[in-house]
């Protein structure tokens, strides 16, 4: 009955669906145990360093010899290989910046001196350094950023740091250099649960009846059933590690403490020496606070087996319901366009499509420069950069008499992109209609050199013009004011205030705009034939009237989509506000785009920046759609 | 006396000439000064109508090449001019090729996915600045590791230019005649032979315009390239000159003399294409 092509279907759908699934699952519960075991590894040793920390200390206080003490230890504790003190401070008995005590060196040569740092023991300096670091940033900020034991991973040990305290400053560090210890092996236990799903929807596909539905709806039960069941084993598992692990702390803290007056509990610490409070006052285990410290890694294993589970689900319905075989005889059919297409797409999706979605979703989430690492859902705020863009009507702040406008609100910079757009444009055209008209005149000489002259602002790329406006505008030495001072004037800070400094970025737009209109209006005056001038000059029409019902409503077809170009142009012009004024003063001259940069990139605000961005992107589609009714009237007209 | 013809048309349209071109001479003045001064004279300290307008006119004090010698011997101009070559040379292979073969398969075969596939090349075009900004700096310097590396600017250039340069192509395609490959199949050819050997070549015209845009969005960028490239080694000519004049270094004597060499080829290329550039703008604007 396995014979026809739809179970075959579900089948091979399920096979796939569950060792993509699960093999990724494995893959990353497997990293997930790495990581869990290393942090315990860390909190294990550190139950050494919380005891023998303070020994130190009091040692070092009472300027007694620090070797005996540390021999001793090193003896009684199998996988330390060796413990040094590494100094930074003054401290009594020892001069600052040395090494205090080192086991190594003290087992070859019988006795150690205190030493200054060499080349290659340089590094025990610095990680010593860091910790105190460490602590004091943590000390000064009030919170836990930075861990004040320090670990290090090297190819055959792990390298541990604490922080040595000596009057409540930390002097030096206790470095324990131990013997790296194996990693849990990972196992391939879930090719069994393949093995039984498959086996699973084997019989039931024996019963069931053979119709598409059934079979998708079968396999992908059984594959809810098997991944479900996998994932409750697995947590089920890492939770009675994590609580084993802890237990056998607990064992080995008692063990430590069993002739010191400490109490066991305050060994066990995490990597900011706070307790972690796994053992209640009967020195028994807390399994809710075990639990708790579990909570946060434990979800985001949760969230990437959903994620997985989740996709894998979507692919098995593809080939389960025929999708995919109907999907590869398509591009078999296709091959040739396929192969032609691809590598476009393929780059499109990634440089283009991909960073889109990307950037869309960045909106969402409060990502910064110092966050950027979180992960993404402890960044996730929903609609909130929205909210604070879009809801923020504060444009004018009154203090009682006195009012300011807020130059950094949305709507302020909106106004000034609009304000900036229609007057660009609008010089640009008038004065391309005029170059346009009068180049237009008949029989005028030296045209192609006045037309050559008058588009070369448009050839030279804008960066470099707006350099050059920037240095013409220059206060003390710019051009603009020398002329102003030939007439009389004073020189201008053009960059002070928010109308001139205005002036300077349209003087410099208007001059990069005009040609653009000037060619595309030239053309279209001399495709308006002379019959209808002279038609009207025979009617007697003056000039004006000429101008106003024969060559206006002639030049709109070529008007429109010039200016409809035009504005999308200036609404993005970059490089002029960037380059020009920088949007001085106090950010009023800045247009939205440069707005959002400023935010991306010099505030590193990268989320606030994305949604600023996809703002941007709206207005610009509505403005698109709109773009093309016009368009599409103008031709309808024309 | 009579006045010629047209003179008063004559003087409006030389002044607003001189206007137009005064930033131009501004810069081959200071270019040609041989100093970083952003000004064309000193100013006495009681200062005549002479003196005045002197430092207005754009004619340097003396007249000296140093400032271009010194680009090329004191300043890593060189380099900089040869990043930008590098970049916009293989931006502008990489972005023909994949223009002209997805361009093909867009005009030639009808495929599921087609018409989808045009269209999101064409919102593509709408995506803003800076909203792509963010991510690709996250994508390409972090996640790709192509920070300060040729490769890097020059895969998001091509990508970037891909849209304009499928829709421009596609539209050349359309006008070849299909008859012509058609033959070429009855004579036994195959459809890589096609492509290579007949296709393209017809498309030469296509070709140029879209290797010249391809060129020009990579050789006039420098966002971007200020994003990437953050080794100075590295920087790209626009990135260079705004590093002559940005922040608070004014050598505005080698910005001239670089800003004149950067931008002479295209200017050129510009004044010598600019026909086809300006039918193709406003056919593409009237189409939406």
């Amino acid at each position: 009955m396995l014979r026809q092509p739809l179970s075959k279907q579900a089948l091979f759908g399920l096979a796939v669906a569950l060792l993509v699934s699960l093999f990724f699952s494995q893959w990353i519960a497997s990293e997930y145990r790495q990581q869990q075991f290393a942090k315990q590894q860390i909190q294990q040793w550190s139950i050494q360093g919380q005891v023998l920390g303070p020994m130190i200390s009091q040692h070092i206080q009472e300027k007694k010899n620090l070797q005996p003490l540390l021999v001793k230890w090193l003896e009684t504790h199998v996988g330390i290989q060796s413990i040094t003190v590494a100094g930074i401070k003054k401290m009594p008995g020892y001069r600052s910046k040395r090494i205090v005590a080192h086991t190594d060196i003290m087992q070859k040569s019988g006795e150690f001196q205190p030493k200054r740092y060499s080349k290659d023991t340089r590094y025990l300096y610095d990680l010593a350094k860091s910790v105190a670091r460490h602590v004091s940033t943590n000390r000064t900020e009030n919170t836990f950023r930075k861990a004040h034991i320090v670990s290090n991973w090297e190819e055959k040990t792990l390298q541990l740091a604490f922080p040595l305290y000596l009057k409540n400053k930390v002097s030096a560090a206790l470095v324990l250099k131990i013997e790296r210890p194996k990693p849990p092996k990972s196992d391939i236990q879930f090719l069994a649960y393949v093995g039984t799903g498959l086996g699973l929807l084997a019989i039931a596909l024996l019963f069931i009846p053979q119709k598409r539905r059934y079979t998708v709806i079968a396999a992908s039960s059984f594959f809810i059933l098997v991944v479900g069941l996998y994932s409750i084993s697995t947590f089920h598992r890492f939770e009675q590690q994590a609580i084993d692990s802890a237990s056998h702390m607990l064992s080995l803290a008692q063990h430590e403490t069993k002739d010191r007056a400490i109490a066991a509990e305050s060994l066990l610490v995490d990597i900011y020496e706070r307790p972690l409070g796994w053992i209640t006052p009967e020195l028994t285990l807390n399994q809710h606070a075990i639990q708790d410290y579990l909570a946060r890694p434990m979800t985001q294993l949760r969230n990437f087996f959903v994620l997985i589970g989740g996709l894998s689900l979507l692919f098995l319905v593809f080939i389960a319901s025929g999708a995919a075989s109907r999907t590869i005889a398509t591009l078999k059919e296709h091959r040739q366009a396929y192969s032609y297409a691809m590598p476009a797409i393929i780059g499109m999706t990634i440089l283009v499509f991909f960073p889109f979605a990307y950037g869309i979703m960045l909106s969402f989430t409060d990502t910064n420069l110092f966050n950027e690492s979180l992960p993404l859902s402890e960044r996730w705020i929903g609609f909130g950069n929205y909210v604070s863009i879009l809801g923020d009507f504060n444009v004018v702040a009154a203090d009682g008499e006195a009012w300011s406008v807020n130059y950094q609100n949305f709507y302020w910079t909106l106004l000034f992109t609009i304000f900036w757009t229609v007057t660009n444009v609008f010089f640009s055209v008038l004065i391309g209609l005029i170059l346009a008209l009068a180049l237009n005149t008949e029989g005028l000489k030296g045209k192609a050199i006045y037309r050559v002259l008058l588009i070369l602002p448009w050839a030279i790329p804008n960066y470099i013009t707006a350099l050059i406006w920037k240095g013409m505008f220059h206060q003390q030495f710019g051009v603009v004011n020398q002329l102003i001072q030939l007439f009389g004037g004073n020189a201008v800070a053009w960059f002070d205030n928010v109308g001139s400094s205005f002036m300077t970025v349209l003087m410099t737009n208007v001059w990069l705009g005009f040609p653009f209109m000037m060619v595309v209006l030239l053309g279209g005056l001399q495709s308006i034939s002379s019959d209808m001038y002279e038609a009207a000059r025979i009617d007697g029409a003056n000039r004006w009237q000429q101008f106003r019902y024969i060559t206006l409503p002639s030049l709109k077809p070529t008007i429109i989509p010039a200016v409809i170009l035009s504005v999308v142009w200036t609404f993005n012009m970059f490089n002029v506000i960037y380059l020009v004024n920088q949007g001085e003063p106090a950010g009023s001259n800045e247009i939205l785009l440069t707005q959002a940069y400023k935010i991306g990139f010099e505030k590193y605000q990268y989320a606030y920046a994305a949604a600023y961005s996809v703002v941007i992107f709206a207005i610009l589609f509505i403005y698109g759609i709109f773009q093309n009714k016009v368009s599409k009237a103008t031709e309808a007209n024309a | 006396m009579r006045l010629p013809k047209h003179f008063g048309l004559h003087v409006g349209l030389t002044s607003f000439c001189l206007l137009t071109i005064y930033p131009i001479l501004w810069v081959f003045s200071i270019a040609f000064s041989g100093e970083q001064n952003i000004s064309f004279a000193n100013i006495p300290a009681d200062p005549t109508a002479w003196d005045r307008l002197r430092a207005i006119l754009p004619w340097p004090e003396q007249i000296s090449i140093q400032n271009f010698v010194d680009l090329f011997t004191q300043q890593p101009f060189f380099d900089w001019l040869l990043n930008s070559v590098i970049v916009a040379a293989m931006t502008t292979i990489l972005g023909v090729f994949l223009a002209c073969t997805s361009a093909y398969a867009f005009s030639r075969f009808r495929f599921p996915g087609r018409r989808t596939g045009m269209m999101m090349f064409l919102v593509s075009q709408m995506f803003p600045g800076t909203l792509m900004l963010i991510p690709l700096y996250i994508i390409v310097t972090k996640w790709l590791g192509l920070g300060n590396s040729y490769f890097g600017l020059i895969l998001v250039y091509a990508t970037t230019a891909i849209p304009f340069c499928v829709w421009m192509m596609k539209g050349y395609f359309d006008t070849i005649p299909k008859e012509i490959e058609e033959s070429a199949i009855m004579d036994g050819a195959s459809s890589a032979t096609i492509f290579w050997k007949i296709v393209l070549p017809l498309a030469r015209p296509a070709l140029a315009i879209t290797a010249l845009f391809s060129f020009m969005t990579s050789w006039n960028e420098f966002i971007l390239a200020s994003l990437f490239m953050e080794d100075e080694a590295m920087y790209t000519a626009p990135v260079g000159l705004k590093f002559f004049v940005g922040g608070f270094s004014s050598q505005w004597g080698y910005f001239a003399a670089g800003a004149i060499i950067v931008s002479l080829p295209v200017v050129l290329l510009f004044l010598y294409l600019q026909k086809y550039l300006i039918s193709g703008l406003t056919a593409g604007s009237v189409k939406g």
